[in-house]
């Protein structure tokens, strides 16, 4: 498959788990996201990891993101220890991460930790946004593990969808415990 | 010890509960279903399955390796390894972990191999408050009672019944919808789960090569258990092992098409070690409980398959006993053709020797686990050994059958008996109907006796050209 043809992948197997996915110009990325930043609720607090963005890219999206009303919270608060605003994660209403890596053959996001960044943004708020590169699209978990060796991670979630459940009467219903939407925006050319 | 299971009143009861029954036999059946279709859409599933079973094989003959290989790994990473021989050696293990951090609450996210060892009662007993997050656990947790069914353990309750019980344990607003129901959910959990002191969880996987826990959740509570308390502890049994991390994918892929149909679940947590140094999610502290609890053993002997099963429930929403009954009758942790198999072999016969019977041998379990395990076999082997072992030579009631259908020669003799007994049977007085047939009767109406032919000799007409009601062959 060549690289449209894995990205269409993508979109399909993702659309199928229930994420929003969209893919857009990087002149378009402003509009779009204060479009989706407009629906989420109150209150105005987005959780934004502190590192994993491509240089420089993560202080144009902080920039939308407050001009879009919003305050901003970084989940680790000391990126050389241990300390978390969990507070702060907790009260957001979004939650924004750069996402390096998905996978076309289950629609899966790639969220790996590292330094200043993890999980949280894209857990304990209602809502995720998701920014990546189509040039992050691979097919499978296998592919993915042998691009990265056995250099893993502490924790590697792959996440597809939103959290749902269907415990009750088999009503299938989003956010029991994640997010309950999921909006993917994908930087093409 | 457990009072031995009784299957005949254990059927009895759970069929009384009618909801129950309905509530799971609708989920067997929706189930089943979607891992039709997602087996069919993949292409190479069924080489899929030969190539799990084969590496499992490779894992069930070198346990104690791959568990060793695994420790080795798991604390080059930062995390801890604890080797437990049975339940009470794990429970030792978690409970003085717990009282080490003074803990006073945990989180925990569904594993069977916690309630095979009783956990939730021993940190109890320990002063530790466990709360359940998987919804349908939380429910039944809430309710004092068991799982009915693998995947959705709540599903026997019903929306007025879980807004009844949220409205009295947690007082939320009562007569609430589905929808709302959720949301009471995630807002009294997500306070637990930043309180815990400690997070507990199973593994659906173990990575030898790199000493690697995966485990996955469609709620996402497996995600918020590893993420939030500062400490995590993992109870899993050595025969989660897999030997690389090149043998993960496939193995997810097996698992959630099998289990409920999915490409894959929601969320797949991939974990080596404890959070590092300036990282945004998991705890400080990574211990690994690795239970063998009589795995080792089985690895040995005639049902080692069973080692291999990746508890995605696929055979109990097949099998036509489990459809009818519902999980409450097996009263194990393990129910269904898996928990008829498991349950005798961790518990002991004398405990769940009668499970091994709620099976009709229809091969539909076979069929459809991922694993290929010979359920079936199994099922006849387990039965075949108690009765050797019961000793005493088996009375000619317990014989006959067995000896009647085992020859031809025996089976067409025996046959045209009873259909002669059966023809007199309005002459028979009713007490000896059930020493003739059996317990067969209790149950069951014996079939109208006399009418039309046995089937070998309708058969061997047949044969012989058209019959003669014109019927064409
Ligand atoms: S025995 Fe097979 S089908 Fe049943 S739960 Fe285990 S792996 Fe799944």
């Amino acid at each position: 498959m060549n690289r449209p043809q894995i990205v269409e992948r993508y979109i399909r197997m993702a659309r199928i788990a229930g994420t929003v996915v969209e893919c857009v110009c990087q002149p378009d990325l402003p509009l779009r996201l204060a479009e989706v930043l407009g629906q989420a609720g109150e209150p105005k607090i987005a959780a934004m990891s502190a590192t994993g963005w491509p240089e420089g890219f993560r202080q144009s999206i902080e920039a939308i993101v407050v001009s879009s009303g919003f305050e901003v919270r970084m989940p680790c608060k000391d990126p050389g220890g241990y300390t978390w605003d969990i507070g702060g994660v907790e009260a957001a209403s979004v939650g924004l991460v750069w996402c390096e890596h998905f996978l076309a053959d289950t629609g899966s996001l790639v969220l790996a930790t590292g330094q200043g960044r993890g999980g949280l943004s894209t857990l304990l708020p209602p809502i995720s946004i998701v920014l990546s590169d189509a040039t992050g699209c691979i097919e499978g978990l296998a592919d993915y593990f042998q691009q990265i060796g056995q250099r893993l991670p502490s924790r590697l979630t792959l996440a597809t969808g939103p959290s749902c459940t269907g415990d009750i009467e088999a009503t299938m219903t989003r956010g029991v415990h994640g997010p309950q939407k999921v909006v993917h925006f994908i930087l093409c050319d | 010890m457990k009072a031995p299971h009784n299957l005949r009143k254990a059927c009895a009861s759970a069929l009384s509960d009618e909801v129950m029954c309905a509530a799971v036999g609708k989920m067997a059946n929706i189930l089943s279903f979607v891992r039709g279709a997602a087996a069919a859409s993949y292409p190479g599933f069924e080489k899929l399955r030969d190539w799990g079973r084969d590496r499992k094989m490779e894992v069930s003959a070198n346990l104690e390796f791959y568990a060793r290989r695994f420790a080795g790994r798991l604390e080059a990473a930062g995390g801890v390894a604890h080797f437990a021989r049975n339940g009470p050696e794990a429970l030792k293990i978690v409970t003085s972990i717990a009282a080490d951090l003074g803990a006073v609450s945990a989180v925990k996210s569904k594993s069977m191999t916690t309630e095979e060892i009783s956990l939730n009662e021993a940190l109890l007993d320990a002063g530790v408050a466990v709360t359940e997050t998987d919804l349908g656990e939380f429910i039944i947790q809430l309710a004092g009672e068991k799982p009915s069914h693998i995947v959705a353990p709540a599903i026997h309750k019903n929306r007025a019944q879980v807004a009844q019980l949220f409205h009295e344990a947690l007082g939320s607003e009562p007569g609430l919808g589905v929808e709302e129901l959720v949301r009471v959910a995630r807002r009294a959990l997500r306070k637990r789960f930043l309180a815990a002191d400690i997070g507990i969880t199973g593994a659906n996987f173990a990575v030898a090569q790199t000493g690697t826990i995966a485990m996955v959740t469609n709620e996402g509570n497996g995600r918020l258990t590893s993420a939030l308390p500062p400490v995590q502890i993992v109870i899993v049994g050595i025969d989660k092992m897999i030997p690389e991390l090149s043998d993960l994918p496939g193995f997810l892929t097996l698992l959630t098409r099998s289990a409920t149909g999915q490409a894959i679940s929601s969320y797949v947590t991939i974990i080596t070690g404890p959070r590092r140094q300036g990282e945004e999610e998991g705890p400080r502290q990574l211990h690994v409980v690795l239970l063998d609890n009589g795995r080792t053993s089985l690895a040995s002997g005639p049902f080692r398959q069973m080692l291999h099963c990746l508890h995605c429930g696929a055979c109990m929403n097949n099998c036509p006993v489990y459809r009818t009954v519902g999980g409450h009758a097996y009263q194990s942790v393990y129910p269904g053709p898996m928990g008829d198999v498991l349950s005798p072999l961790l518990w002991g016969m004398e405990a769940y020797g009668d499970l091994p019977d709620a099976c009709t041998l229809c091969g539909r379990c076979e069929e459809v686990c991922p694993m290929r395990i010979p359920l079936p076999d199994y099922h006849r082997k387990l039965r075949e050994i108690r009765e050797e072992a019961k000793g005493a030579p088996p009375g000619l009631k317990a014989l006959a059958p067995a000896l009647l259908a085992g020859h031809p020669l025996f089976y067409r003799a025996g046959l045209g008996i009873v259909r002669r007994i059966l023809s007199r049977g309005s002459r028979l007085p009713s007490a000896i109907l059930p020493a003739v047939a059996g317990e067969w009767t209790i149950c069951r109406e014996l079939p109208e006796p006399g009418q039309g032919r046995d089937f070998r000799s309708w058969w061997a007409d047949r044969q012989k050209g058209p019959d003669r009601n014109g019927e064409k062959s």
